[in-house]
Formats: structure tokens, sequence, C-alpha cells
């Protein structure tokens, strides 16, 4: 033992490189100590190294000693004198033997080199010499050269990430060497964004996603490929369009109205959304992101590793932003060794959906559903007129009134039946994904690099979507002397993304148009169906031809993306035990956007009130036409820029070499500011002529001699003014975004390690910051964590032959908060001299009150874990229990009005989250040609809210929080969801449901309660992946899996829209088939029969559709159709596995690949979003991940990649 | 090579460039909203919340003798009023069980009011400006705060009564920034001592600061006036005296004659004006709600009092008359519809003197009153006796005040024993027959002088106690 600890200090003094001198002077002072201690001084003083042929040397002891600037010959003399001991210096090792005399040893030089297993010298490596304190390492080239006494006969080398390899000397004076890489490479290092922690002393929880792990899916979003990688992670891709941002969160997350997304952070620098979107957009499970999210501009293939930070412990020192968790990531740094350049390249295709998977109406059995209707005498809603004759409907009304004949008819219905129009073909297409990236990296001793570009380029499954992205990074790492490194890294990117504009949902398109409709003419031209733009005073009706492919070709809507980073790292070593650490970066990213939508479509023909030029009428365009010519342009920019500048200073020491203590100390200041304006909307835009606007005309000054001024009211276009004004409802104002959020923190960080051992935490930071309450703002309220370890794998009771070579028990406890997204000031508005009767003095309104005593939220987390790994790491993973309990979030609350306000912001909610983590993963076979290993990951989340919103009216919350799951009911999970309870059909095949007359008499509260019926969680309560993955020979095949249950979703409406009768141009899902046709049915189906009864509720008791607490129980304007898809009838459980990728690649042989001059080759073939299964039946093919209104979370997506390194 | 000290040092350093670079860095606002920097931005908040957007209870003078129904006006055209009309426990609900949001406003929107005062008079200080400016709005502040507390009193808390103000609940007296989900409600006297607290700061603020403003804003002889009336309220006639001294010294009186607009900027009579929006009655909005002016109140007044034709119109709908004030009328002011005028001055003297039993002065002051008022003097006939003397007074009072801001309701209950109201509602079905005849009658000493917390209020704190009142059921006569 004694031996290796001298081998590791002698490693330590070999890496200072210092040079030796004989003439050395030091001074000592010591009274009853160890030999021990004396060598150790002078080990600390000088050069020089030790080795011992006895190692009983260390029995010396009571030495006492006083000597100032001697050399070191003069203190040995006086320590050994008398013990039996002599000495002898050999270069700069001093060698202590038994005996009186020295004999003089004989000593031979070995030199060699070392290499990997290309050939490539590795410099750096540790070259020792058995049974002995000598060592050195090798230089750049890979060449050593040492000189040892002669009695030893072996040298071992060893080198992060390579074998440890033994060599016998023999009588050879030249050694070379070759390693080979280590065949399990255990992530050695968890970064946390402010420290680098040796994984064994890890008192979190923190889940490491490998680079390797990542790369295998080949995902073009971060977001994207951190799905079931992780306990405690859970992705939701809400929308299968490319530059959608998934839905993060990580242990449910911890906040109400605050961003529920963890916090990203790229090498340290915090990436901020580039557009400050609120909180509950952010959060929505029914709202997509397409404007981009933080990771925007991340290229996947940079990537290193990512640490996701779950506990308090890990993320306390992010202070008030890490409530919600952290996710690290690190990128790729350049390694020391020659120019290494890699290409990786991938092309993928992505399959469009089908009508198969969608459980839809096909031709026949929705001419069926039209016949039915016309045989009951019930025809559609009466202010449609099937100007086009178009379906069965049309057909029928033809034979009516004498075009058709009865044949002619018969035929007509049976061509409809047959149609079955391709609507998801017209809106979808098979599309291509590439991806092209080019790293170079390299280093010397004092310089090592990393480079990169990226290039994707993505087609969107719906038609006119796009996206391409270019990414480019540089990191730079300068030893500028030996104890000061200065790292630089840059990185850029743009991303230009087209997607449709905001009027056009395809997926509803696609889903709900009836399949007798054509998408094209005969002759190949579109076809046009006709529908009501207009309705003139008079009463008659104008219409327009509509067909969502002649919208899609005249509008567009794009989004650009770019970001650009710089950071620059110093890390300054001094006085042995102390590290001086300052890292500042700058961050810029800028959103652009603009749309529009051009007059030659449906959406303006309505703004127009006519659609062709023979309906133009000059009254209805004078008083009714928002946009009389030309079509609309928006546009909009934000800008966000954050600058930060973090200062650490660490001390480490070891205390006789058990002891290790490591403190940080350290003061960071961030600042963000978001700039811009957005959504501005001007008409009269002109596409087609140079993307130019028409004026409108001027107003003439009247001719009435009488009256002075502008003649308004013979002017054109008089509608066009109230544009201008806020009853125009379209906007022509920018909303201007010019916002700050700063704020300044200190933080420490304890760490003990007592022998490998035992591991002591503590963190704790504080954070003052301009948008705290002004008077919490300077208070600086303290956040903290203190962890433990205990490695029981290293306890001396711990036997060595057990099962087990790792086995540690962590512990954490601590507090984090979110901050508050509110202003904390007084904030006025429409100040100036705007009201006639105080002309000449100034009045403003009162906009806000402040939130003066606003605190940030607060989650305190206990956290539980093991991490253990058996068998030589054939068996490995980790289990984490934790509880986390959220106070102080904030929640608009009534409050007494002698406040001055009815409600404030308040930090009055709670909830906590019980997380339960497991992981494994295994070795099953391994061996020189094959291997074979399994991984399972299980994440549950039980998060429950404690004290929420009691009382939804007097919150202002609607029917619709409950329906759609953003209430926070108390004593439910935060993502609980609510439905009506249907009740079964009436004689009528009418839906009917529980409890709307409120018979108790009890508050609208109570009446909600009995009303609704509690589904479950919205999102997944379980979640994780598995997988597995085998290797022969130049072979590997790997297959993941994810799964999420526990939860429920909605099926699809039944149909679009809230009338009980489908037009004709309509499709109907499926399940209508088994519908209500006769009385009697009620027994056997719960699908409602076709009915024209509009089933609109009403106040009145007498009616028959009376509902009480209308417009609270059941919004005004909605029927019991649209009740029924918001039933517990249409609700299903979303349990699902997921197959989530599949790939088969190929290592080419290095005697092929070098032939052609590449080191290294991989060829591979990928496949991902292949199958979904779902537990519950009812879903038919309906993805449980959809969302209504949001189309379709994922499609497959098969593709071919290539990676080199040259 | 670095020392021990020079660490420290360095630390020293660094935490003075922290503490340093804090205030301004973590002081930093966003640019897309407005906070008040300015001495001028509070100064033009108080003008818009207070002084435009008046907080008055606008159903005040329903519950007074001024007003009385248009008997055969819709049933469905009076009921959204009737409830204060008939003076009902609960206001906020009609007899249909819908819920009146609006008709309990006051007590919310005043609150407002005195929460800005709180925050103007927490920040001014820090604000850009000049010293006196900083002086003026913060003493306008407090005036606004003391008009404001004076307002929701005599409103929603009990009616002053010396023996037993110690105990008598006012209103919560709210006058820091700190956010509390419940209050309590403070006693009367402390709420008359909070009022006039604040408009002795408020007096000398304004008087230091020197600055004199338009009369949208208050100046010293606004803050003694209202002093002047906080000491008669609680029978204080003495002070009451001495203030209104001062106002009266300071200021005149001026003719009225029908023919002019009398609020106007030049008229001295007029100290200070608020509320210019949504005024509580519009000429054309008095008969179409179902309510007009009592014909006894417009009979008050002799053909030689000006007051008639310049305080009254006369709707003539068929046969029938009509009286509509004229007081929210641009006839009758050019300026606010709420006025601090020197005339109250007159009135509140004259009364502490006849309450003394001073008749004399009392006599005098009222005729230096009326001579701006009548044509030909010789008309009156001024009584003698005490109570005759203080009835006459009390009767000009509401005379020259009515429809003003909430005095008459306000003079009303604190009368000696409050006087018993009638009012009569006539029922009228849709097809405008009339088919029966409600009384309403507001007790001597009703507890119903005082209105019910709103209702919002008793949710949101449950804790509040809510002013007992009595159910109000009709006489009814069948028609």
């Amino acid at each position: 033992m004694k031996i290796l600890r001298f081998i590791f200090l002698f490693g330590i003094l070999t890496w200072s490189g210092i040079v030796h001198a004989q003439t050395e002077k030091i001074s000592i002072s010591a009274q009853n100590v160890d030999i021990d201690y004396i060598f150790k001084e002078i080990r600390t003083q000088t050069s020089y190294g030790f080795f011992f042929n006895d190692d009983k040397v260390s029995a010396i002891d009571n030495i006492t000693i006083q000597k100032e600037n001697v050399t070191v010959k003069e203190v040995l003399d006086e320590v050994l004198k008398n013990s039996g001991y002599t000495y002898e210096l050999v270069g700069d090792v001093i060698t202590i033997k038994k005996g009186a005399a020295p004999q003089r040893q004989t000593v031979k030089q070995i030199m060699g080199t070392v290499v990997d297993e290309d050939g490539v010298p590795i410099p750096g490596v540790h070259v020792n010499v058995k049974n002995s304190g000598l060592g050195t390492i090798t230089d750049i080239d890979g060449n050593f050269q040492i000189r040892i006494p002669d009695s030893f006969n072996a040298l071992y080398f060893s080198f992060i990430g390579y074998e440890q390899q033994e060599v016998e000397i023999g009588d050879k004076r030249i050694l070379n060497v070759q390693m080979k890489p280590q065949f399990e490479e255990i992530a050695e290092v968890v970064v946390t964004g402010y420290q680098v922690i040796d994984k064994r002393e890890v008192t979190s929880a923190i889940s490491t996603i490998e680079g390797d792990d990542l790369d295998e899916i080949g995902a073009l979003s971060v977001d994207e490929m951190l799905v079931g990688k992780a306990t405690g992670l859970m992705v939701s891709n809400v929308s299968s369009t490319p530059g959608a941002a998934a839905k993060v969160r990580v242990r449910a997350g911890s906040t109400f109205t605050g961003n529920q997304s963890p916090l990203w952070v790229v090498d340290g620098v915090i990436y901020e959304d580039p557009v400050p979107l609120s909180a509950a957009e952010i959060n929505s499970f029914d709202n997509i992101n397409l404007i981009g999210n933080a990771l925007t501009g991340v290229n996947p293939q940079d990537i290193e590793s990512i640490n996701v930070l779950k506990d308090a412990s890990a993320t306390a020192i992010y202070g008030t932003r890490a409530a919600n968790g952290v996710i690290v990531i690190t990128t790729k740094r350049g390694k020391v060794g020659k120019p290494s350049i890699s290409y990786q390249g991938s092309f993928s295709f992505v399959d469009r959906p089908r009508y198969t998977d969608m459980y839809l109406m096909n031709s026949k059995e929705r001419i069926d559903l039209s016949r039915e209707m016309y045989e009951k005498n019930l025809g559609t809603v009466s202010s449609y007129a099937n100007l086009d004759y178009l379906g069965y409907e049309g057909a029928l009304k033809q034979l009516w009134n004498g075009t058709y004949n009865f044949d002619q008819f018969q035929n007509q219905v049976s061509y409809l039946e047959t149609l079955n129009a391709d609507w998801f073909d017209a809106l979808y297409q098979p599309s291509l994904q590439q991806q092209h990236s080019i790293s170079a990296s390299g280093g010397s001793d004092n310089m090592r690099y990393y480079f990169s570009v990226g290039y994707d380029d993505q087609q969107g499954p719906e038609i006119g979507v796009g996206l391409d992205r270019i990414t480019g990074r540089s990191n730079l790492d300068l030893d500028i002397t030996d104890n000061l490194l200065v790292s630089l890294k840059f990185s850029g990117s743009v991303q230009e993304a087209e997607y449709n504009h905001n009027s056009i949902n395809v997926f509803n398109e696609a889903y709900y148009t009836s399949r007798t409709i054509p998408v094209y003419e005969e002759d190949g031209d579109l076809f046009y169906q006709s529908q009501e733009i207009y309705r003139r005073r008079d009463g008659t009706r104008i219409y327009g031809g509509y067909n969502v492919l002649n919208e899609i070709e005249n509008s567009q809507r794009n989004i650009t993306n770019k970001s650009f980073t710089i950071s620059g790292n110093l890390q300054w070593k001094f006085l042995n035990n102390f590290r001086f650490q300052s890292q500042i970066s700058y961050r810029n990213t800028t959103n652009m956007s603009e749309e529009y939508i051009t007059e030659e479509t449906f959406y303006i023909s309505k703004l127009r009130t006519y659609f062709d030029y023979n309906d133009f009428d000059e009254t209805s365009v004078a008083n009714d036409a928002m946009v009389p010519f030309g079509g609309i342009y928006s546009g909009g920019m934000v800008d966000q820029k954050s600058t930060s500048i973090t200062n650490q200073l660490n001390y480490n020491k070891v205390f006789n070499s058990k002891h290790v203590l490591n403190i940080n100390l350290a003061q960071e200041a961030r600042s963000t500011k978001f700039w811009g304006s957005t959504g501005w909307l001007s008409p009269g835009y002109n596409h087609s002529q140079g993307r130019s606007f028409i004026v409108l005309p001027a107003v003439k000054y009247t001719t009435d001699q009488s009256i002075v001024g502008l003649d308004v009211n013979s002017y054109e276009y008089k509608y066009m003014i109230s544009w201008l004004t806020n009853a125009g409802g379209l906007d022509v104002y920018p909303s201007i975004t010019d916002k700050v959020q700063n704020s300044m923190s200190v933080f420490g960080i304890f760490n003990y390690v007592y022998d490998n051992r035992y591991v002591l935490n503590f963190n704790l930071r504080s954070d003052g910051s301009n948008t705290f309450g002004q008077y919490e703002r300077y208070k600086f309220k303290p956040v903290w964590s203190v962890s433990t370890r205990w490695n029981i794998h290293n306890e001396a009771f711990w036997n060595n032959d057990n099962v087990f070579e790792q086995l540690s028990l962590r512990s954490s406890f601590g507090f984090r908060g979110s901050m508050p997204n509110a202003s904390p000031y007084l904030i006025i508005s429409d100040y100036g001299k705007n009201d006639a009767n105080y002309y000449s003095e100034n009045i403003a309104s009162l906009s806000q009150f402040p939130n003066a005593t606003l605190r940030w939220e607060r989650t305190g987390t206990f956290n539980l874990g093991l991490n253990y790994s058996m068998y030589n790491g054939r068996i490995s993973g980790a289990f984490d229990y934790s509880y986390s309990k959220s106070t102080d979030l904030l929640q608009t609350r009534p409050i007494s009005l002698v406040n001055g306000s009815a409600a404030y912001l308040y930090n009055s909610g709670s909830k906590d989250v019980q997380s339960y983590e497991f992981s494994i993963r295994t070795v099953n076979v391994k061996s020189k040609d094959f291997s074979w290993s399994t991984n399972l990951n299980f994440s549950h989340d039980k998060d429950r809210v404690l004290e929420g919103f009691e009382e939804a009216t007097s919150q202002n919350l609607s029917v619709s929080d409950y329906l759609n799951g953003t209430v926070y009911t108390t004593g439910f999970p935060s993502n609980g969801f609510f439905s009506y309870q249907f009740d079964g059909l009436d004689e009528s095949g009418l839906p009917t449901f529980k409890n709307l007359v409120d018979e108790t008499g009890g508050s609208i509260d109570e009446h909600l309660k009995s009303v609704l019926k509690y589904e479950g969680s919205r999102i997944p309560l379980y979640y994780g992946g598995f997988g597995t993955e085998l290797k022969y020979k130049s072979f590997t095949v790997s297959a993941n899996f994810t799964y999420k249950l526990g939860y429920k979703t909605r099926l699809l409406k039944l149909y679009n829209g809230n009338q009980n009768m489908p037009y004709p141009y309509e499709n109907v899902r499926a399940e209508f088939n088994d519908r209500w046709r006769n009385p009697g049915d009620e027994q056997y189906t719960s699908i409602p029969g076709l009915s024209d009864e509009t089933l609109l509720f009403s106040n009145d008791p007498t009616s028959d559709n009376y509902v009480s607490n209308l417009g609270y129980v059941v919004p005004s304007g909605t029927s019991a159709w649209w009740m029924y898809d918001y039933s517990d009838a249409r609700v299903v459980k979303g349990d699902h596995i997921r197959w989530q990728s599949f790939s088969l690649s190929y290592q080419v042989p290095s005697t092929i690949s070098e032939k052609i001059n590449v080191k290294n080759a991989r060829l591979s073939l990928r496949m991902s979003n292949i199958a979904v299964w779902s537990l519950d039946k009812k879903l038919k093919g309906q993805d449980p991940e959809q969302v209504i209104g949001l189309g379709l979370p994922t499609l497959p997506n098969y593709g071919f990649s290539v990676n080199m390194s040259f | 090579m670095m020392g021990r000290i020079d660490i420290r040092y360095m630390m020293f350093l660094v935490l003075l460039i922290i503490a340093s670079a804090c205030t301004d860095f973590l002081d930093e606002v966003d640019q897309d909203k407005l906070v008040p920097e300015k001495t001028d931005h509070y100064a033009a908040l108080l003008l818009k919340e207070f002084n435009k957007e008046y907080p008055i209870f606008k159903t005040i003078d329903y519950m007074t003798d001024n007003m009385t129904e248009v008997d055969y006006a819709l049933s469905d055209t009076k009921v959204s009023r009737k409830t204060v009309y008939t003076w009902q426990r609960e206001i906020e609900i009609d007899e249909e069980g819908d819920e009146l949001s609006s008709i309990n406003r006051a007590w919310r929107e005043i609150y407002e009011d005195i929460a800005i005062t709180n925050y103007v008079i927490e920040q001014i200080d820090d604000a850009d400006g000049e010293q006196e400016e900083k002086d003026y709005i913060k003493g306008e502040a407090y005036f606004v705060r003391a008009h404001s507390y004076f307002n929701l009193l005599n409103l929603y808390g009990q009616p002053f009564n010396d023996e037993t103000a110690d105990a008598d609940l006012g209103v919560p007296l709210r006058t820091n920034i700190a956010v509390e989900q419940v209050y309590y409600r403070n006693t009367v006297r402390e709420c008359y001592n909070q009022i006039e607290e604040d408009l002795t700061l408020a007096t000398e603020l304004i008087f230091n600061s020197g600055i004199e403003k338009s009369k949208w804003h208050p100046d010293v002889n606004t803050c003694n006036l209202l002093m002047s009336r906080v000491k008669l309220y609680q029978k204080n006639w003495e002070e009451a005296i001495d203030f209104a001294t001062k106002v009266i010294s300071n200021g005149s009186l001026a003719r009225m004659n029908a023919a002019n607009v009398f609020v106007t900027e030049d008229n001295t009579e007029i100290l200070y004006s608020f509320y210019t929006l949504s005024p509580v009655f519009t000429s054309s909005s008095q008969t179409v709600t179902g309510y007009s002016s009592s014909p006894e109140l417009y009979n008050l007044y002799q053909d030689e009092d000006a007051r008639k034709v310049a305080f009254f119109g006369i709707n003539t709908v068929g046969t029938a008359e009509y009286y509509i004030t004229k007081k929210y009328s641009s006839d009758f002011t050019e300026l606010g519809y709420g006025n601090y005028r020197v005339s109250e001055a007159y009135l509140n003297r004259a009364e502490a003197y006849a309450q003394l039993g001073q008749t004399g002065e009392a006599i005098n002051d009222v005729s230096d009153l009326l001579q701006r008022r009548y044509s030909d003097m010789s008309v009156i006939e001024f009584p003698e006796a005490q109570a005759e003397v203080l009835d006459f007074i009390l009767t000009e009072r509401r005379k020259e005040l009515c429809f003003e801001d909430h005095h008459r309701w306000f003079d009303l209950r604190r009368m000696e024993n409050r006087p018993e109201i009638k009012h009569v509602f006539t029922l009228v079905n849709s097809s405008a027959q009339k088919y029966g005849v409600e009384t309403y009658t507001l007790l001597s000493d009703d507890p119903n002088y005082t209105l019910p917390i709103p209702l919002q209020e008793r949710e949101n704190n449950p804790l509040i106690r809510n002013n007992e009142r009595l159910e109000k059921l009709p006489v009814k006569e069948n028609l």
C-alpha cells in the first residue's frame, strides 16, 4: 500500500515537470514525526523522488529536526544517522536502503515509444517502474526515456482510456508498446456546469448520457434524442413538424404558473429561449412552439455528453433557476494527437401518414352516412348551399332538379362511392432529410482544438414545411503556461424554417375532408368547393372557391433563428492548492419571422367580401372589407442577449492522503435582455409584384366649404379604418418587447472526501434579481443543499471477492428555487396629455400594482440513491427515490379588495412529487467477436397538488381549464383532467350527460364537481426506455424502445366543427359506422345517431336542453355534440410502448478502409419511430401522444448514415 | 507568489465590486413598460385615477329624499337600481337572484385609489424632480387618501357617535403597501384620526411646497375645507368653525346666475374640481332609468332663487313633468362634476354656530351665501329660534349641495336620529300597465343607513364583519 501511495505522489511530481537541481535548498522544521513526513517535505520543496528497497523504512519515527536553507543531503544525513539505513542520489531519485555503505548500483537506460491501437503515438502515458516510485511520461511523440537501477525488471504503462500494460524488460533496452483501449469505458467525470466531479464522488442524482448513446439515434434535435434515455427525464414530442420544440420535464417539474421546462446549460453557458413566450404557452401540451427554443442551433453531433441534474444537491448551485432541473450539455473538445477529421452524414426518409392508420370513413361509408341523412329527412344546416353539388347530397340535388335521371344519379353515387380521394397524399409528402457534419480535432501539449460545421436539411411531412440549419463550433484549449489554461469557444447557427400560414391546419384538413371530394379536377386543376365568404346586408350570400392546396400555395410563414455564442474560460492554478477560474460568456440569438397570405386565397376573400370580381359590390367593400385589396403581411423580430461572468476560487488539498478537501467560492452576474417587435399585420400586401404593398388612396378634403377637413364619409374603404382601431380585431400595431432580467449571485461548494469512502458535500447559493419584489431584491436569500455518499465497496469489511465492485449509497437534501415572472414595479400606461379636460396636464393610468413582496418559488428535495456495478461491470445501474415539495408557488389568489385589487399573484400554492427511478445495464455476453448488452430504465413521478385552486369560479377558471387539464386541483396530479359524464343515448340516439341540472342548489363549484368526472393524468406517470445491442465482429445491431404508462388521452373528435350534422365535404371518424340508427340501438351503441337537433343549451328551466349555471358548467354557445367529444366516452388510456429505433451498423475493417486512406469507417442503417403499441384498443391507430388540433406527433423514419474519420 | 493576505484582499475587492454594482444592476427595469420615475408620472397617475375617474358610489342619491321614481317607467327598467332605492339588505342581488356586479363597486375603486396614494407616498421621494414638486405631490396623495377614507367611512362605517366611536366599526385602514389576504375593520375613531392626520400632512406639504396648480389639484384651502367638513361630521363645532373660517378668509363667494355656467376656471368660489368621467346623471339618462329628482326638493327653491333654474331642468313626458338635475351638465360646469366650493365653508360654519347657539353668526353666514344666490333677498324669512335656525341651515345645505358628491346621503346619516324616508315603487309590466305600488321605508336610525360590505370582499376576506342590515319588505297595494 505504501509503495502505491508513493507512486501516486510520484505521479504528481512527474506531472509538475520540474527540472532537478542538486543544489536545491530546503527548510524543514519538525518534532517527533515519522520519516514519511520528512520525505514528503523534501518532495514538496524539491524535485526529488524516492524509492525504497525496503519498506520498513517508514518505521523510523520520533524524528526532530530544525534546518534552514540546507541541501537535501544535509537533511538526509541527519535523519538517517543511526537508523541503519543509507541513501543514494541517482539522478533526481533518492534511493533508501538498508545497510551501512551504499553499494554502487548499476543503472540501465530504457527508451521506447508508446502508440495506440492505430499506431498513433500517445503523449502523456505514464511509464512506471514496477515496485518502485520511479516513473516518467511520454512526450508529444509518444517517446519516453528512463534510467532505472538494474535490479528492476518490469515497467507498466497507463493512460486514461487504455488498459494498463505491464512489460518485462529483460535484456531489452528499447521497448515499443502498443496500448489497447479500455473495452468498457466508464465515464470518469460528471459535468455540472460549474464543476467537474469525479464520478465516484458524485453525491447527487445525475443521469449521464454519453455521446455514444446519443449518436445511435441520429436525431436532428437535442430534445428529440433524449426520449427514453435517462431516468427522471420525460420528453414528449408533440409534433412531427421540423423545428417544433419537444416538451421536456425533469421529475414532473415544480411550478404552476412558471415555465416548467428545465434550464439548459451548454458548456457552462445558460441558453435562454430566443423569444420570451409566456410560461403558459411553453408549458401547454396543446400548443406547439415553432418559434424555437433554447436548443435551436445546437448540433447533436457536437455533443460529448449530457448530464441531467435532478435533485437539489445537483441543482442548488443554479439557485433560483433550478427548480425544474438542469440539463448540462458538454460539447466535444480536442484531444492531444495528430489532426483527425471526421465526417458524419445521414440521409433519411420519413413516410407520410396514410388512411390505413387513421380510422376514418372511406367514400362508401361516407355516402352511406349521407344517404341515411336523407332517408331520415335530415339535410345539412340551412346556411350551407351545396352550390357545387358535392357528395351524395349534390347528386341528390341534381336528381331532384332534373339534371340527372335516376340512372345518372345511381352512376354518380357509385362513382363517388369508389372515389376515395387521398387527402393525406395531397397534403403530406414522403419527405427526405439529410444531415452532414464535419469536424476536425487534435492538439499538442499546449493546444487542443475541435472545429465543426454541420448542415441539416429537413423536409416536413406536411407540404410547404421545411427547415435548413447550418451550425458551426470551435472549441480551443490553450495551455499558456503550466498553470494557466485558457479555453475559447465560439459557436453559431442559422436555422431557416418554412411553415404554412397559421390559418391552415393541414392535419385537420386531411383528416376531416370527405374522401368523396376530389383534390383535383379531371384536367388536373385544383378542385375548388364553394363556401360562404360573406353575407351582404341584404342577406345575399357570397361564395368563394376553397381548396386548401391553393391556400398553401399562396401563403407562407418563415421563421429564422440565428444564434451566436462566445465564451472564454481561464483557469489559473497557484500556490499548489488553489485554482482561480473565470468564465465570461456572451450569447446572442435573433428570431425573425414573417408571414403572408396573398389575395389569391379564400382567407383573404373573406376579408375582401368577394371572391370573384363579378361579385364586387362597392357598398360591401366600403362597409365591411377589412382588406379591400392585396393580402396580409406580418412580421417580427426578437433579439436576445445574455451576458454572464462567473469567477470561482477553488482550494483543493489532500491531507495525509486520506482527507480530500475541496472548496469553491464563486460569484456570478448575469444579464438577459430581450428586444424586438412582433405581431404587426399590414393589409394590401402584393406578393406577386415584387413583394410590395398597395397603399390606400388618400382621403380627399371635403368640397363643402362650410366643413373644413377630411371627407371620411365619401371614402371608398371606410371599414379599413377600423383596422387602425381596436375594433378591427387585427392588430396593425406591433407589440414591443424590451425586457431585462439581471441577477447577481454568490455561491460556495464544499466537498470533503475521506479515504474514497465517505463524501460530504455542501452547496450554498444566494441570488438577487431585478425580477424579485422590491423588498426581496437585495435580500439574497440563500438556497442550500447537503449531500453524502458512502462508497461501500471501498470499505475494508467489503470482501474483494464480492460480486459487487461498486456499491455506493447517496443521499441529499436541499432547496432550490425558481424566479417569479412578474413585475416588481408599479406600472403605469397611457401617460401623456391625452385628455382635453386636462389639456395642459399629463395623465396616466394605473396598469399594474407591483408585486412588491413576491418571493421565489421554493422546492425542497430529498433524494436517496444507490449506484451499483457487479461482475466486473457486467451489471450496473442505479436506484433513486426522491421526494420534492414545492412551496410558495405563485398563484393568482383572491384577496381583500382593501389591497386595491381583487386578486393578487401570491406565493401560496404547493405541490409534491415522489419519484422512483431505476436503471440497469447488463453486458450479457462479452467475447472477442461477440458481445450483447441490454439496458432498461424506469421512472415513476407521482405528483400531487397540495394547495391549488380551490374555487374555480372565483379564479376566473373556466370549465375548459378542467377539460384540458390546466387547472391545479388540490389533491390531484398537476396535469389531472376532467370530462363530462356521458349518460348513454336517449331513445332518439342523442347523447345525454349526467348532472347538467343542478338539483342540490349548491354553488357553481359544487355543481362543476358533480358534472365532471376526474379522468386521470394527461401526462405519463410511468415512463422510460429499454434497448439491446448486439455486436458480432464488425456488425452492431441495436434496438431501443420507450414506454409511457399511466395516463389518459382523448380520442380525436368524431367530426370537425360544432354543428350536429357533417357537411357534404366533411369526413367523419369510422366509429360513426356503429352509430345509433334505429330506436332500440341505444342498448348496443354509445355512438350518437344522426340528428338535426342543434342541442344547444339553454338557461331556461322549461327548455329541453336546460342546464343550470350555463356559461360555467357548459361554455355558452357549445352543444351536446361538442360535449360528447369532451365526455368520458371519448377518453382512452394512453399507455403505450414505442419502438423508438433500430439500427444496423457495419464497421469497415481497417484493412479495407486503409486502402482508401480512411482511418475508420462505419456504415449504418437506421429506422426510428418504427411502431407504437397502444394498450387501449379504442385508439384504433391514433397515436396516443397525438393531441387534438396539433397533427401528428411522430412518423416513421428510415435512414442510412456514414461515419468516417481520416 | 501570492500570500495569504493577498487572497483576502482579492476577495474583499470582489465583494466590493459586487456590492457597488449591485444596486444599479438589480434595479434595471423592462423598457416595454412604463415604471414611474419622474414626479410628473405620479402626478399624472393621481390626476387620472382619482381626479378624473372619481370613485363615487354611483347610486348614492337614489337612497336619499332627493330622488324619486318615475311612476310610468317599466319595472324592468327600474329594477337595476331598485335594490339601492329600496335600501335592500343585500344590494347586490336583485329580486330574481341575479347579481348586480357593479352596484357596490365604490369600495373596490376607492381602495384602489388608496393603494395608489400609498405607493405615491412611499415612492415619490425617490423620483426625479424638484423637492417642492415632490412635497406637493405627496401632499396631494395625502389629501386623496383622506378624501377616500372619508368617503369609505361614511358609506360603509357606522355613523359617527362620540360615545361609541371607539368601538363602532369603520373601515379597514391600509396605509402601507404590504399586501394582506385579509383585513379587519378599524374603529370609526381610528378612521377619523387617520383622515385628520392625512389632512394635516397634506396641508403642511402643499403649503410648504409653495406650488400653485390648476383647479384640478387641491390647495391649502381645499384641505381646510375638507377638514372643516371632517370636524363637522364629528360634531367638533369649534374646530369646524376654525377651519371654515380659514377657507372663508382666503376665498370668496360668487354670484350664481342661471344664464351663465357656474363652475368655471375663473370662478373664485371653486377651490378644487374633480370627477370628469362618466357622470352619474346625464340629462337624457335621468328619466330613462326610471328615476328623477324629487318634486319635494324642487319645490324647496323659491322663484327668486337662481339655483332653481341653474340646478334643474324639466323633462316633459306626455303630460307629466319630471325634474332632472343639471349638476352633471355642461350648463352648470365647465370643469368636473365634483367641486369644493367656498359656499360649503359658509354652510359648515353656519351649522356649527347654530349648534353652539350662536344663531346670529349662523344666520349671517347663510345670508352671505344666499345673497349670491337670490335675486331678491326680501322673500326670505330667516328664523330666530335655535332649532329652526339649524333646520333652516340644513335645508339650505341640502339645496346648495344637492346631487354633488355624496353630500345629501352623508348629511342624512349625521342628522339627529337619522330621519325616516319613504320610497314608492310603482310596478309597471312590459305592456306599460301599472299593476301595483310598493312602499318601502327607511326607518329613523335604520341600520340600513350603512351600506353592506361588497359580496366580493366578504368572499375574498371571510373575516371581515359585515354591517347588519334589515330586510326591507314593501307595503304593497294592488292597482
